[in-house]
């Protein structure tokens, strides 16, 4: 038992494995790719190219053992091998957030947005922007709020960033009026009940 | 997307050494790197597009593909048992089964668990690993793993002084 070919095809592997620094490279070249996509407004294939980025670079340098057991050699990336992977990475999750942000499926904007800002805090003003509006067009306000305006203090004046912000304070608006006519409400109810009693 | 839609079709994934397998979704949405990449995607019916997976072997995949599959029917564990305790002695007789391999398949497959970001597998590799070090003395620990004494006998036995009281 424990053997585990059967769901597989029975065929002899026929690739040399690719060294860190070629897979760096392949996903750099996915990454580019995926960019063209992205620009000729061809959605579908930009998201296909930054995932498979993603799987060239994912698990990359990172040795789960070595956390369990202290001294276990581990795969070790370069400072600049590191540096290409992340920024290729932070990439990657930022411009599928802006394709999800094209579809309009908001719950992946946030998701890609967020994973962008684990591996960048201080990310770009894209990043926030998107994953401000994802959070305006969920009715998220307060995150809303915080993400559109770090867009907005580091790309000051981007009227995309400002119509987000002015759509904002429409709804902030909208939702405080709502607030008090259902507080306003509830004390003429509790008024009424308070007069039946007697 | 919704999780029923990852109940039929499947997916073609190709390993580091370049053999190509053919999973059904509902086994491999164990992975949630996969998982994520076709709610991305959008499942259509003629895919024929080969998913690259440069970062695991075909010997290790298949394992992997066989753990999943076996598991592929269990409760999802929820985010809420990350902050519960960790117990040692809770593997599952099929997992103590399956993990009974040598030491590098073993820290391959956690490698594996890790970058396909299977939570399940890694927690049950992980603990197995940590079965390996309980009650071993440093020695023990180091013939265990190949590890090299990287101290002096000076520096080792002043830890030794100083942790006196671990070994009463």
């Amino acid at each position: 038992m424990a053997e585990g070919g059967d769901s597989g095809v029975k065929e002899k592997p026929h690739k040399k494995e690719l060294s860190i620094s070629e897979k760096i490279e392949k996903a750099v070249a996915l990454k580019e790719d995926g960019n063209q996509h992205f620009k000729s407004g061809d959605y579908k294939d930009a998201v296909k190219k930054y995932n498979y980025a993603l799987l060239y670079l994912k698990g990359l340098g990172e040795d789960p053992t070595s956390q369990i057991v202290p001294g276990v050699k581990s795969q070790s990336l370069t400072k600049s091998q590191k540096e290409t992977r992340n920024k290729t990475l932070f990439a990657c999750y930022n411009n599928l957030s802006g394709c999800m942000l094209k579809e309009e499926r908001w719950d992946r904007v946030i998701r890609h947005a967020t994973s962008a800002l684990e591996l960048q805090p201080e990310g770009n003003s894209r990043t926030f922007y998107r994953r401000g509006t994802a959070y305006l067009a969920t009715g998220n306000l307060d995150s809303a709020d915080s993400d559109l305006k770090r867009a907005a203090v580091l790309s000051p004046n981007d009227p995309a960033v400002n119509k987000q912000l002015i759509e904002l304070g429409e709804k902030m608006k909208e939702f405080r009026k709502k607030e008090k006519e259902i507080y306003s409400g509830m004390f003429v109810r509790k008024n009424k009940i308070t007069v039946e009693k007697n | 997307m919704t999780e029923a839609t990852l109940t039929s079709g499947q997916i073609k994934l190709e390993s580091s050494d370049g053999e190509t397998v053919t999973v059904p979704l509902n086994v491999i949405k164990l992975s949630a790197t996969i998982k994520t990449m076709i709610e991305d995607l959008g499942i259509e019916e003629d895919n024929d597009d080969v998913v690259p997976l440069p970062n695991v072997t075909h010997v290790i995949l298949n394992k992997v593909i066989f753990w999943c599959d076996h598991h592929k029917d269990d409760i999802q564990p929820s985010e809420d048992d990350d902050n519960k305790e960790k117990r040692v002695d809770d593997i599952d007789p099929w997992d103590k089964e399956f993990l009974k391999v040598d030491q590098g398949t073993l820290f391959e497959l956690i490698q594996a668990a890790n970058y396909l970001d299977i939570k399940g597998l890694l927690d049950v590799t992980c603990k197995t690993v940590a079965n390996m070090i309980r009650g071993k003395t440093p020695e023990e620990i180091r013939k265990t793993f190949n590890i090299k004494n990287d101290f002096t006998p000076e520096e080792e036995e002043q830890i030794r002084k100083e942790n006196a009281w671990c070994e009463e």
